[in-house]
């Protein structure tokens, strides 16, 4: 599973840099106290990394239709209904995943304030505070709001740095006090923003077709089906059968390490590696091929079944495209040159005096070598 | 936890070399401190000069700069605070912010020593409240040069530039046997020192009239040089303050100079390297250097035999030497080319004149200057130097000439080590001296006197002679026999060690071993307190 192996292969990357920079710091002091604090330093980042790689192992399967019948359900219905319409289901796909990269994953520093905001809100809604958007209640178990709470404590710090970084950088005058007063209302807006995409979505769907009804139906049930592997957990029902990867990776590290400070430092070192755009990516990526796969089969299922005289104008699947599903996550990697090796290239040139004499003869030779060019 | 910077960025010269260098490593800094310690605020105060010579201050945008370390964009980082002195990320604040700023800081690490001295805006009592913390902060403060070095070469400087004419013999006599006494050592002794001072005070206080006189010329140097001594004095009255310094020579002479002149000692010394930003720029951008590498190869693949001087141009640096030497050696036949690296060195400059001259007289030889006065720098974009020295190195036909008369450190020496792993002639004092001791420089290519650099200069020039016929007459297949000569005086695993030890990055591990110390120290003792009140607790309870 790609999202596994990224997952685990960035957690790997980021905690070896950890260790050694402590172990570095550590081999340069002779005082035991320091040192022991150094250790535990690396025991805590240990267990927290350990923690969150636990996430993505329990998420195996989870997006798999032959394993999860949830999930096979949503897709089949959703294959279903587009090529019904006469619609090639991967690029109607395409049109949820490319609504939220452009909506979201291309804001640079503003889609990790809307997601922390998402994951704050929902922890609120969680708690009892009606949603924003609907002014909806809802109501969740005692042990999801536990969950809910001790999301809400992290997030909050995160966001409030968060937050503060965004208006300071477009350079808006306000304190992390401030902030932190009005956090629900401050995270309001970027929260909408998350949920505007659907809206976006079904804009995109009533203009594809006149037969909005049932494929809009279609589409945003596969829509919020996604958004709970991934993001929403505020309508989480006890002993449901999935999981929310990105709320539960930070509940995984909080249980793992119980250490707030060490945790923010390993979100920020995340959302600075792109990991939250790359994990999106990577489980629509794999929903998509999935997609892909179905497809056939269910475009043979409905050729069968159709009534005589009518031919579904399905497209056979798509290979994987550029940017599409099935791609390679893309993180960050270092600073590209911007020449190819090797090359000659132009570089500032000295004054260079010489002998008057060697000057003189070197401009006669010039001027000797272009009449000579002009003169053939 | 809080720690505040002030850069001084008002000299185009080593310090603001320093000071870039710094700004790496304490973006790493804030990296490693986070791990352990949680997030740490470090604030950036910038001092330069406005309009007027007035001192303007600015607090930089740290964060900023922190996300742009983290996308590993140092090109950008390094125009930031090379080109732009910070403006574009930076707001102008008032010296009291400064002051508050530095007050509420746990740790305080001031980039140059010098920071109050040609600054009209900072009184003796801004100065007082700067330097004082009844224990409560530490402070790092960075000693850049051999001071009691530099005020003798001013004073050689300003005997030289004819402008006292009052001067006796007397005076001049016992000046220019300190100089020479300087170079014959490499150091000032105590006594030299003191007699320095003597000197100085002789000037500051007699009513002789060349006293008199040189007040009236140079009372602005007298002023400088006490403003030097009083935060030399705070200094020794600071608790928490570790002093550095780049070498210990440099190390050795300022704490000498200061016991000899206030009477007392500055308590604690380290000696750290300095951290060099162009280490980074190397580390990240090898590709791109490398295309320059090769521009320059083809620009300069003459068999021609090359002096590299790189340096301001003044007569402390030894330009004058250079050109003495270089018009020996063509007088006598030699057609090398001076490749001269150096801000300041337009076409009116007297050194430019008299190489036109030496060049005409002669009829032979080559000069190129890079230079910001005619429009070739090679600092405006640092890469292309670095690209210009590592071709020059690969050549094995250049030797880098540093002449100068006092040297704390010797940055432009290094970099050529480092990049081009060039042949380095250079003068024996101070840093310079260290350098040698400490395996970078070949003791065999130093020298004190005018007459030495000469003798040696002929000498390595005939041994790579001896290289390039080798070299053209392809009489070795094997390319180290090739350069064996050249090569014989470069202590290339020497270089390699020295190339992490001076990489900011790297020296974020010491400042962190030095900042962490503190705070553990301070986290133990809480701890022990905390138990102690503990155990009392359950003592009363039982």
């Amino acid at each position: 599973m790609v999202l596994t192996t990224y997952v685990n292969q960035t957690l790997d990357g980021l905690l070896s840099e950890y260790i050694n920079k402590l172990n570095r710091l550590k081999g340069l002091t002779t005082d035991d106290f320091e040192r022991r604090t150094l250790d535990s330093d690396i025991e805590t980042y240990s267990e927290i990394i350990r923690g969150m790689k636990g996430v993505s192992q329990q998420f195996e399967g989870q997006l798999d239709p032959n394993v999860n019948k949830d999930l096979r359900d949503i897709l089949v219905n959703f294959i279903s209904k587009a090529l019904k319409d006469n619609e090639n289901p991967s690029q109607l796909y395409r049109i949820i995943l490319d609504a939220y990269n452009q909506e979201v994953f291309s804001k640079g520093y503003e889609a990790l304030v809307i997601l922390l905001s998402k994951i704050y809100w929902e922890a609120l809604i969680t708690l009892g505070v009606p949603d924003p958007i609907n002014r909806q209640k809802y109501f969740a178990s005692r042990e999801a709001k536990e969950t809910a709470a001790m999301i809400k404590g992290i997030v909050e710090e995160l966001l409030r740095e968060a937050l503060y970084e965004y208006w300071s950088s477009r350079g808006k005058k306000i304190t992390k006090e401030e902030i932190m007063a009005n956090l629900a209302q401050y995270a309001r807006s970027f929260y909408a923003a998350w949920e505007a995409v659907k809206g976006k979505i079904v804009n995109e769907i009533e203009m594809l077709t006149p037969n909005r009804e049932e494929l809009k139906d279609a589409v945003m049930k596969l829509v919020d089906e996604l958004d709970k592997y991934y993001i929403s957990f505020k309508q989480a029902e006890q002993g449901r059968n999935h999981i929310s990867f990105i709320p539960e990776l930070i509940v995984a590290a909080y249980k793992a390490g119980q250490a707030p400070k060490y945790i923010i430092n390993v979100l920020e070192d995340l959302i600075r590696k792109e990991f939250f755009k790359n994990v999106f990516n990577e489980m629509y990526n794999e929903v998509g091929n999935y997609i892909n796969q179905l497809q056939p089969q269910i475009a043979q299922y409905l050729q069968l079944n159709q009534p005589a005289g009518q031919q579904p104008n399905a497209q056979p699947p798509q290979p994987a495209q550029p940017g599409q599903p099935g791609n390679q996550p893309n993180p960050q990697s270092p600073q590209q040159n911007p020449q190819p090796q090797n090359q000659v290239v132009q570089v500032p040139p000295p004054q260079r005096i010489m002998p008057q004499k060697q000057a003189n003869q070197l401009q006669q030779n010039q001027q000797n070598n272009q009449q000579g060019q002009q003169t053939p | 936890m809080r720690i505040a910077v002030l850069l001084d960025h008002r000299w185009e010269s080593g310090v603001k070399t320093f000071s870039i260098g710094a700004l790496l490593s304490f973006l790493n800094l804030k990296e490693l401190l986070k791990l352990s310690l949680g997030d740490v605020k470090i604030d950036f105060y910038v001092m330069t000069f406005g309009p007027n010579d007035n001192v303007e201050y600015f607090k930089v945008d740290f964060n900023e700069l922190y996300e742009l370390y983290k996308e590993g964009d140092i090109k950008k980082i390094i125009e930031l605070a090379n080109k732009e002195n910070y403006v574009s990320i930076s707001k102008q604040i008032r010296l009291d912010d400064i002051l508050e700023g530095l007050d509420n800081s746990d740790f305080v690490f001031i980039t140059n020593v010098g920071f109050a001295v040609y600054n009209k805006s900072l009184k003796k009592e801004d100065l007082d409240k700067i330097l004082s913390n009844n224990g409560k902060r530490t402070y790092m403060i960075m000693f850049h040069a051999d001071y009691a070095g530099n005020f003798l070469y001013n004073l050689v400087e300003f005997i030289n530039s004819g402008k006292l004419k009052n001067i006796s013999e007397t005076t001049k006599n016992k000046i220019y046997s300190l100089l020479r006494k300087k170079i014959e050592r490499g150091y000032m002794t105590d006594e030299d020192q003191k007699n320095l001072i003597g000197i100085i005070e002789y000037l500051s206080n007699s009513n002789t009239e060349e006293a008199i006189e040189f007040r009236n010329k140079y009372g602005w140097w007298l002023d400088e040089v006490r403003k030097y001594i009083y935060t030399f004095r705070r200094l020794t009255e600071l608790k928490n303050v570790i002093n550095l310094f780049p070498t210990y020579i440099v190390s050795d002479s300022n704490s000498r100079f200061i016991k000899n002149v206030i009477g007392s000692d500055i308590k604690k010394r380290m000696v750290l390297h300095e951290p060099m930003f162009m280490v980074s720029l190397y580390k990240y951008y090898r590709d791109e250097i490398e295309g320059y590498k090769n521009a320059y190869l083809k620009f300069y693949n003459d068999n021609k035999i090359n002096l590299l001087y790189v340096g301001r141009n003044s007569g402390e640096k030894g330009i004058h030497d250079v050109i003495r030497l270089f018009e020996d050696l063509v007088k006598e036949g030699k057609d090398v080319r001076l490749i001269i690296v150096s801000p300041q060195f337009g076409e009116n400059t007297e050194e430019y004149k008299r190489l036109k001259e030496i060049l005409n007289k002669y009829g032979r030889g080559v000069v190129d200057i890079y230079s910001n006065a005619l429009g070739t720098s090679l600092h405006e974009y640092p890469l292309y130097y670095i690209g210009l020295l590592e071709a020059l190195g690969e050549l094995k036909s250049t030797i880098f000439i540093n002449p100068a008369y006092t040297e704390s450190y010797g940055f432009s020496t290094l970099e050529a080590l480092i990049f081009g792993k060039l042949l380095v002639i250079y003068r024996d004092v101070d840093g310079l001296k260290e350098l040698k001791e400490r395996g970078y420089l070949n003791a065999k290519t130093a020298f004190r006197t005018y007459e030495d650099l000469v003798n040696l200069t002929k000498k390595i020039i005939e041994e790579i002679e001896e290289d390039l016929k080798n070299r053209k007459n392809d009489k070795y297949e094997n390319e180290e026999i090739k350069n064996k000569k050249y090569d014989e005086y470069v202590n290339r695993k020497a270089i390699e060690m020295l190339e992490k030890e001076v990489d900011p990055e790297e020296l974020a591990y010491e400042y962190a071993k030095i900042i962490s110390e503190k705070i553990y120290n301070k986290l133990e003792s809480e701890n022990n307190n905390n138990l102690e009140v503990q155990s009392k607790e359950i003592e009363a309870v039982a």
